[in-house]
């Protein structure tokens, strides 16, 4: 039995991009770049993305001259209902303790 | 001095040979040449390799990946995939509790270590940081490990465990044999130990078959060694007798393991599954003749002239000492290497004639289904 954890920020911001086109097939590589996030915390995300059944691969189906076939990524059906509710629960959830610690006037009111 | 340049000659025959493998598996560009692979190139193909066999896929992936990346960002990629290899995801939690375990081990070792035999402390902190990173880095990395895995890394620690039993007692009985300043068989003694405990875990599932010939190779050693033992009165000539008995042994194995699985690496693994193992019986089984028969006598020309200098309060340290120095080089070093060498020739003598297994299609040719859009 999987445990529902709560995405991380990085897992967030993957699963947005995917949502932004989600017929659209992505490279891992254009992913980091896109996001700005490391291979070494990307391959992880997708990898237990992939372990969770939220998103299916495949590899290039034409060859380019030069270079071996690469790995494509895209949401599933499953994947883009956990994306969108996901996404949803971070913009109805309350703002973070710093951010409401902002919130506070200098003399202590609100 | 003979054995030394054959250990050598063995190994460098087996290096070059599989050099030359390796380059022939080298990738073929569009024109039929090999490609030559850059650093970033090299190390996300060794990081392919590290991975658990799960996600070798992921594996291909990246390295494909970096074959689009130009620049600087190789560098940044390839560190990247290198720290993906070394923990990839699903095993954090476990990798958590095997660390804190060991280094918990280790800290009660070297307290107990401090207090009972204080000149194998060096030796317990070294262990102890060893097997903690490797036992780590394992729970990290591997799935379930095979029944074949697990039975060699119960004998290995087996082993470990009477190997450090005998120093521990040489070190209580005689205090200045186990005394060396410069500490180098301390450190050497733990990293050989931590390492076989690593090559017996790190074993693939494909493996299996070789494994179990290494193990009754082992097996085999240890039956002959104890069979030849109550013909030893003295203390002299066992560790020769000892050599070839396991060197065939190995030899044996590694070529019915070559044989089963067509190729000549399964012979070299079959040996070194049979040095890992025996060698640390090995050891026991040379310094407990020595501590049990209390023959502690000067024979050699060298010893005789070399003692009233060493510093050594008795004969016996004296003895002990260099025994157990020529036990860490001589049966944990140089047996396991010269083993390895003759399960290379047994791996070559089986798998002649042989043509290897058919492998699997490579998956990355055959796409699951295609991409619409990009």
């Amino acid at each position: 039995m999987s445990r529902a954890r709560r995405p991380s920020a990085q897992t967030l911001a993957v699963l947005g991009a995917f949502t932004d086109d989600p017929d659209r097939w992505r490279y891992g590589y254009d992913l980091c770049s896109e996001l700005a996030v490391p291979a070494g915390s990307m391959y992880p995300i997708l990898m237990r993305l992939a372990d969770r059944g939220l998103l299916e691969t495949s590899w290039e189906p034409q060859r380019v001259a030069g270079r071996p076939p690469r790995h494509l990524y895209r949401l599933t059906g499953a994947g883009r209902a956990f994306a969108d509710d996901a996404i949803a629960r971070t913009e109805r959830a309350p703002a973070a303790p710093a951010a409401r610690r902002a919130e506070v006037r200098w003399d202590g009111a609100r | 001095m003979m054995l030394i340049a054959a250990v050598l000659g063995l190994l460098a025959g087996g290096v070059a040979v599989a050099r030359r493998r390796s380059t022939a598996a080298a990738p073929v560009s569009q024109t039929g040449r090999r490609e030559r692979r850059d650093a970033p190139a090299r190390i996300v193909a060794a990081a392919e390799q590290l991975l658990p066999a799960a996600r070798r896929e992921w594996g291909r992936a990246m390295a494909a990946e970096l074959a689009a990346i130009n620049g600087r960002d190789r560098w940044r990629f390839a560190a990247g995939v290198t720290g993906v290899a070394l923990a990839p995801p699903g095993h954090r939690i476990r990798a958590a509790i095997v660390g804190a375990v060991t280094a918990g081990s280790t800290a009660f070792g070297m307290l107990t270590a401090d207090r009972t035999v204080p000149q194998l402390e060096v030796f317990a902190a070294t262990f102890g940081v060893l097997l903690t990173v490797a036992l780590t880095g394992i729970a990290l990395r591997r799935a379930r490990p095979t029944a074949a895995g697990s039975v060699t890394a119960a004998a290995v620690a087996a082993g470990a465990t009477s190997t450090i039993v005998t120093v521990v007692i040489v070190a209580r009985a005689h205090p200045a044999a186990t005394s060396d300043p410069s500490h180098l068989y301390a450190v050497v003694l733990a990293v050989v130990l931590a390492g076989y405990l690593v090559l017996a875990t790190a074993s693939a599932p494909a493996a299996s078959g070789a494994v179990w010939w290494g193990l009754a190779g082992a097996a085999a050693s240890g039956l002959a060694w104890a069979a030849l033992l109550p013909s030893h009165a003295t203390v002299e000539g066992l560790g020769l007798q000892l050599w070839p008995v396991g060197g065939i042994a190995a030899l044996l194995a590694s070529i019915a393991a070559a044989r089963t699985h067509r190729q000549t690496k399964a012979g070299a693994r079959a040996a070194l599954t049979a040095a890992i193992v025996s060698a640390p019986l090995f050891f026991t089984l040379d310094l407990a003749r020595v501590l049990t028969l209390h023959q502690y006598v000067l024979t050699a020309p060298y010893d005789i002239a070399h003692y009233p200098h060493s510093g050594f309060p008795d004969v016996a340290s004296f003895v002990l000492s260099d025994t157990l120095g020529g036990g860490v080089v001589g049966v944990l070093v140089m047996y396991p290497l010269a083993l390895l060498g003759v399960g290379t020739l047994g791996g070559i003598i089986g798998a002649a004639g042989r043509r290897p297994h058919p492998g699997p299609p490579p998956q990355h040719e055959q796409p699951s289904h295609s991409p619409d859009a990009q």
